[in-house]
């Protein structure tokens, strides 16, 4: 059964017009919940919203009387029902250092590991429209952070974010799935199995309060929870605008390592990343690199990390042409006729060729092309 | 006084056979037409009337009923005039009787009694030979065309005195006029472009053969600039020149739709390239009244290129899928179903996503492809034997080799297909039944398991399980191999991606 306290948060959270700012005022004035829940009731929103000089009056009037009547029942209900865990600032478990307003003051927690938040964790995150290529490496980085004791903090979006969460689960987890809707929603709807998988081996966090569905401006303001809760930031592939770019901007503003994955000029998804680097990102290179990065931050007194394996297992064993196939792929997408042309082979050898590539897991067929993974 | 003139009507693109019956009856001058004539039926009475006047034939000032038997169909177009105006002679007393048996009489009467063309003429006289005419009279310029049926006499007429004259001894027949000259040949695309022109695109090229010589259907998905038309407009130019039997039914199709003949019969294979506003029934063919084949039937026997295919009105695509398995159109109307044929090898083109940039360039979000991909629906796609992802060519490349040369290899593929199927009723791979796949299709043990592998890799459907074998089949032909090896298999998947 939830606790007093833990309802009383959920409540706040669940208050109409109630944000981050105006819950950090109410902590800030009523260290107890229930405290705060009780002079809300009473009309105390008043003292909340004074200091919003911009507010009309009529409006003001209109939110404290809505904050009179928190729906407490609705609120234990939830808890119980979601076996949602709370935690706010003033708690001795609560994830985030840093102190600053445009965080949250308050989160809900639901998933199998309570204690993903408590080792070392890194951010990995990147566009939805990644390349295969890109997929493969936010999946072997999260593989090798999680045997190195790390959790995985991404986005459960499509593309990088979901590829780094599979790859942490993989390895056993545990990793953290920061969504932008409530907790009880799924978004996207595609990733029901990973979510699924992620609330198992690891723990799904929302600052919105249940049956919160998805809209578009709440997602970047998501990204700032990632990057708070990261001690270290990894951007995969990104384009110059788009999700990651606001985590990783995040992070620098809260004094996070940030690292990006470099690419080709041609690659369009490589473009924010390289920018990154150009602006003083770390080139990310090698997963032990960010292992290194991770123990020089505050973030390594929650866990002992372990040195990661090397990224790649031992080389398969390919054949003469499929070898030849993978010089000519070069790291970019090609054609099977730009292949023909390269390596020379015939149309029929080739097509072995990259059927055994694509068994080996080292090309994938992605729009219409070969690309290598 | 009663006479009976033996004629044909076009049904589709089959003639009909139909007998004018004139019957000429003592009492106040009347003319009634009886027996489903249309509007170009009904309006004969004048032009009869006209064109027996300025030939100096007398108009039986008596009263007249002509039927046009069998009763139940509907008769289309003004081709029977002639045998109206024969009949009329003929029960008037005009030309002794017994002159026309055994004759088949087509031609439509100008109102000074001149003898206009026919569209369709040589269906109409081929089902006047196959219903015991000897001799038939046709319109002057149908005449080289009417010759090409086999075993009929062909008289040429150009106008109703002449005919009048000729029939009864007066006057020799004219000779019959010679085709036209062979500088315009019937439904050549000119001037033919040459693979030549095409460098590199080896796997491209591959499909196209495969295309030409299987029957296979070809769709190819590529940003603007990646040859995909120019592969296109090649195909007609490595297809087998058609057989004595495909040449009658292309001949025949030509002249139903009044496309022209040339009084002879068709060398090229049609190619068809409607544009993407066609409507379903331009596509497929219908239409009120007398149903008109499509583009599909115009394509028969050759290809139809449907280029920007996810821009065509999606009942028209959907309208598609039936011919496209059946190899025929069948038109249902009140009065009768019709089937067209429509046996082309279907060739398209379209965009990877609605941005139009190289695959690797592309930043359209996943919704926004999946959005365009939904136009084309997977039934449709599934259709799709060889499925191909072109990207602007960017390497430069030798010459490629000419479309002369492709065809030779595509001809013996399908001398070699001829020969195996000779007792069947299908002649190409693309065209064998599921349940004949397995006697036609001699997967080698290493071939079975790279088709078992490929088919549960792709989790293909059924159709695309079978397009697999059928494709490998004609890769093995034109390499000349009775046994299907493993890389054939291995290639035919290649062809057959998840495009666009």
């Amino acid at each position: 059964m939830p606790t007093t306290r833990d309802v009383a948060v959920a409540a706040l959270i669940a208050l109409p017009h109630m944000t981050p700012a105006r819950l950090h005022r109410v902590f800030d004035r009523w260290q107890e919940p229930t405290d705060a829940l009780a002079a809300l009731a009473r009309g105390g929103g008043e003292a909340i919203l004074r200091t919003e000089a911009r507010l009309e009056d009529g409006r003001r009037a209109e939110i404290v009387a809505a904050w009179r009547g928190a729906d407490l029942g609705r609120a234990a209900a939830v808890l119980a029902r979601h076996g949602t865990r709370v935690t706010i600032r003033s708690d001795a478990d609560w994830p985030i250092e840093d102190d600053a307003p445009d965080l949250p003051a308050a989160l809900l927690i639901e998933g199998g590991r309570t204690d993903a938040l408590d080792h070392p964790r890194v951010a990995i995150v990147g566009t939805r429209a990644a390349t295969p290529a890109g997929l493969t490496d936010a999946r072997d980085l999260a593989r090798s952070l999680s045997d190195a004791g790390i959790t995985v903090v991404s986005g459960l979006a499509i593309g990088i974010d979901g590829a780094a969460h599979a790859g942490a689960l993989e390895a056993g987890g545990p990793t953290v799935g920061v969504v932008a809707t409530g907790l009880d929603i799924v978004y996207p709807r595609r990733h029901v199995g990973l979510t699924a998988g992620v609330r198992r081996d690891g723990l799904v966090v929302s600052e919105h309060p249940h049956g919160t569905g998805p809209r578009p401006e709440r997602f970047p303001v998501r990204n700032r929870i990632i990057a708070a809760l990261a001690d270290v930031v990894v951007v995969i592939e990104a384009a110059t605008r788009g999700g990651a770019l606001s985590t990783a901007a995040a992070a620098l503003r809260l004094g996070r390592p940030v690292f990006a994955q470099p690419g080709s000029r041609r690659n369009p998804v490589a473009a924010g990343t390289n920018a990154l680097i150009a602006d003083g990102a770390h080139p990310y290179l090698d997963p032990a690199d960010v292992v290194m990065a991770v123990g020089m931050t505050a973030g390594a007194r929650r866990g002992p990390l372990h040195p990661p394996a090397p990224a790649s297992g031992p080389p398969e064993r390919l054949g003469p042409d499929a070898r030849r196939v993978l010089r000519a792929l070069a790291g970019e997408a090609a054609t099977a006729d730009e292949l023909v042309a390269r390596t020379g082979l015939g149309a029929a050898h080739l097509a072995r060729a990259v059927r055994d590539l694509v068994e080996a897991g080292r090309i994938v067929r992605h729009r219409g092309l070969l690309w290598p993974a | 006084m009663l006479a009976s003139v033996l004629s044909a009507t076009l049904h589709g693109i089959v003639g009909q056979i139909v007998r004018v019956e004139v019957h000429v009856a003592n009492g106040l001058p009347a003319y009634s037409i009886v027996g489903l004539p249309d509007a170009a039926g009904r309006e004969s009475k004048d032009r009869v009337r006209a064109a027996m006047v300025s030939s100096r034939i007398d108009w039986p000032l008596r009263r007249i009923t002509v039927n046009l038997a069998p009763g139940g169909v509907r008769k289309t177009g003004a081709g029977l005039e002639l045998a109206v105006a024969l009949g009329l002679m003929l029960a008037g007393g005009a030309i002794p009787a017994g002159l026309l048996d055994g004759i088949g009489v087509l031609g439509e009467l100008g109102l000074d009694g001149r003898i206009r063309r026919v569209p369709g003429a040589l269906a109409l006289v081929d089902a006047l030979a196959r219903d015991g005419a000897r001799t038939v009279i046709v319109p002057h310029a149908d005449a080289a065309e009417a010759a090409l049926v086999p075993g009929v006499r062909v008289r040429a007429a150009r106008s109703l005195a002449e005919v009048r004259a000729c029939l009864t001894g007066e006057d020799p027949w004219p000779p019959l006029p010679d085709p036209a000259p062979d500088s315009a040949p019937a439904g050549a695309v000119d001037p033919e472009p040459d693979l030549a022109d095409v460098r590199g695109m080896t796997t491209a090229r591959v499909a196209l053969r495969a295309a030409a010589a299987g029957g296979h259907h070809l769709l190819m998905s590529g940003p603007p600039g990646a040859g995909k038309t120019m592969l296109a407009r090649r195909l007609p130019g490595i297809m087998a020149p058609l057989d004595p039997d495909e040449a009658l039914e292309v001949t025949r199709i030509r002249s139903a739709v009044g496309l022209g003949t040339a009084g002879r019969l068709a060398t090229a294979r049609p190619f068809r390239a409607p544009h993407h506003t066609a409507t379903t029934q331009a596509l497929v063919g219908g239409g009120s009244g007398r149903p008109r084949p499509g583009e599909v039937t115009l394509a028969s026997r050759g290809a139809l290129f449907l280029d920007e295919l996810g821009e065509f009105a999606p009942q028209a695509l959907d309208a598609l899928r039936q011919p496209l398995e059946e190899r025929v159109v069948r038109i249902s109307r009140q009065a009768a179903a019709i089937e067209f044929p429509a046996a082309f090898t279907l060739i398209a083109c379209t965009n990877p996503c609605p941005c139009g940039r190289d695959p690797a360039q592309c930043t359209c979000s996943d919704v926004a492809r999946e959005r365009y991909r939904r136009r084309l629906s997977a039934p449709l796609l599934d259709r799709f034997d060889l499925r191909l992802a072109l990207r602007a060519p960017g390497e430069v490349e030798e010459p490629g080799e000419s479309s002369a040369l492709e065809r030779v290899r595509v001809v013996a593929a399908v001398e070699r297909q001829r020969a195996r199927y000779a007792d069947r009723p299908w002649s190409r791979n693309a065209h064998v039944p599921a349940g004949a796949l397995a006697a036609a299709v001699d997967l080698g043990p290493e071939a079975r398991l790279a088709w078992r592998d490929a088919v549960r890799g792709a989790s293909l459907t059924g159709r695309g399980a079978a397009a697999l074998q059928r494709t490998a089949r004609t890769l093995a032909d034109l390499d000349d191999r009775a046994e299907v090896a493993a890389e054939d298999v291995l290639l035919a998947a290649e062809l057959r991606q998840e495009v666009p």
